[in-house]
């Protein structure tokens, strides 16, 4: 029998040291392009995105019956109608709110709040004035850093959210990008693995196929428990009268993907908005803590076992540490990407260890 | 056939592994609908779900003695020769033993549609051959997206894994029978 076996003859360090070159000059054209490539990288982003949650609808419509084309050209209309919705109704109110919010935030002082804060605290329960026995000064020049920091943080969202992607880009090449990434994704997927050699072909669809399944389900159940958040936050808010009820439940909803320490992040800004527009402050806070507590604990309890564990299998600590690298390397947007890139990198490293070993190739 | 396989080696170049990609297309003819015709598990289907069969289709391309795959490596999917021929071998107390010589539209690896245990036998190409392989993970889409084509197909597989059981069975009980024989001689 005629075995095909080239370990005899070619050295493997040449070969390996080759590789290892073309990935670092690969890597380091991708740096030098990235700044100009950024934009596109955002466009296909979110059409990825999308293409990942309409994918289950597009299925579901052909069991029933519809062609794929016809399914796909219906969530391409939905895509479209979205994008004009939200630049129509959505973002003009948004932008309004987190104006108001600003300017309501610079006229208030919050040593002033706080120390009055503290006093209602220890009249209505003495003991926890044990606790809050700060400074004033001190404590109210810490808010007023958290605050400085939470208008940059707002006004700098909107600049870039109006500038990153502008609406032309989004409601043109989003759609049709993901109308195609829909259609022709796997066709073009094929086209891909034609250049993947024999010896490493089944490997590598395998290992497409894991990604594939495991990032459309983490993008799905994260968005779904970040919609089911907001749903939860923002009538909680709105009933008890707190002003700017849609940007504090949307703040809610968006820092809940963060894992851990999202709902953190996202408790300090809420509760000084509260603080600022609701009186008297005590209740509003105490409203804040018992709608933002009740929101985790039906998240920990019911969603996130729900949606998120059959997704993703990331150790809890693992996803602490990514999530604090990711936000290290690239602020709020990498705290997000962290946990999809991270268990995207270990299905690669850990699998394809294993795959290599399987398929006999090391 | 250590020169030859030297020489096979030079032409190989570099890496090795991209040799098949480089060969011609070895196809007589662009569509593989005549192919998937002759397939029991494709056969006397509508046109329409034979395009969505085709679309599973992935062509590959082996050079001679290459090893398609080998025994106990994951299964992911099955074959079916366009071109060429395939020798199926199963390995017997380290002997290896030549289970079958297959031609042009026969198929095997289906037993990798069902389930992800490891290959049985290990399948060579004899002579340059082109095959189709149908994945398992394309197959579990299609099945989901078409219920009803999923079900023709998974009841068709059913059947020619239960053939070819049956088959084996008879062939170990004739060889059984032989042996009984021949001691008793």
């Amino acid at each position: 029998m005629v075995k095909t076996n080239t370990r005899k003859y070619i050295n493997p360090l040449y070969r390996r040291l080759f590789l290892l070159i073309l990935a670092l000059v690969s890597l380091y054209v991708f740096i030098l392009i990235y700044p100009h490539i950024s934009d596109l990288i955002v466009v296909g982003v979110i059409a990825l995105v999308l293409t990942y949650v309409f994918r289950p609808g597009v299925e579901a419509m052909e069991r029933m019956g519809v062609s794929r084309t016809a399914a796909i050209s219906g969530f391409f209309v939905l895509t479209i109608g979205l994008i004009v919705l939200l630049f129509q109704y959505l973002v003009p109110v948004l932008i309004h709110e987190v104006g108001l919010m600003t300017t309501k935030l610079n006229e208030v002082d919050f040593t002033e709040l706080y120390r009055k804060t503290v006093e209602q605290i220890n009249l209505k329960v003495p003991v926890i004035g044990n606790f809050t026995d700060l400074d004033p000064d001190s404590a109210g020049a810490f808010i007023e850093n958290t605050k400085l920091a939470i208008i940059g943080f707002l006004q700098k969202s909107i600049t870039l959210a109006a500038g990153a992607v502008n609406f032309i880009a989004l409601t043109t090449v989003v759609p049709f990008l993901t109308f195609f990434l829909l259609k022709d994704g796997p066709a073009f997927t094929k086209k891909v693995l034609e250049n993947v050699p024999n010896r490493f072909f089944e490997m590598t669809m395998s290992l497409a196929h894991r990604i594939d399944i495991q990032l459309g389900a983490y993008i799905r159940s994260i968005l779904l428990e970040s919609l089911i958040i907001f749903s939860l936050t923002w009538p909680a808010f709105a009933m008890l009268g707190m002003k700017f009820a849609l940007v504090l439940g949307m703040l809610n909803g968006l820092l809940n993907m963060i894992p851990f320490i999202g709902p953190i992040i996202a408790a300090v800004p809420i509760a000084i908005v509260v603080a600022a527009t609701y009186t008297p402050t005590v209740w509003g806070l105490a409203w804040v803590g018992i709608i933002l507590l009740s929101a985790q604990i039906i998240d920990n309890i019911l969603l996130k076992p729900l949606l998120i564990s059959r997704s993703v299998k990331v150790n809890p600590a693992m996803v602490l540490i990514v999530v604090l690298i990711g936000g290290r390397l690239a602020g709020a947007i990498g705290m997000f990407m962290a946990v999809p890139v991270f268990s995207v990198m270990q299905v690669v490293v850990v699998d394809l260890y294993s795959h290599l070993k399987s398929y006999r190739i090391i | 056939m250590p020169n030859q396989e030297r020489r096979d080696h030079k032409k190989q170049g570099f890496f090795p592994e991209w040799f098949s990609l480089r060969q011609k297309d070895l196809s007589k003819h662009d569509d593989k609908m005549h192919v998937i015709g002759e397939v029991l598990l494709f056969k006397d289907l509508r046109r329409r779900d034979r395009r969505e069969v085709v679309n599973l289709f992935h062509v590959r391309n082996f050079a001679r003695g290459e090893i398609i795959f080998e025994t106990g490596t994951p299964g992911m999917g099955m074959y079916i020769i366009v071109e060429g021929s395939v020798r199926i071998e199963g390995s017997e107390e380290s002997n290896n033993i030549v289970l079958a010589e297959l031609d042009e539209a026969d198929f095997f690896g289906e037993m990798s549609l069902i389930d992800e245990t490891p290959r049985s036998a290990t399948a060579t190409a004899i002579v340059p051959t082109q095959a189709i392989v149908i994945f398992r993970t394309n197959l579990r889409d299609l099945m989901n997206r078409k219920p009803k084509l999923g079900l023709i197909l998974l009841r068709r597989l059913a059947s020619i894994i239960a053939y070819r059981l049956r088959e084996a069975n008879r062939q170990l009980s004739e060889s059984r029978l032989k042996e009984k024989k021949n001691g008793k001689n």
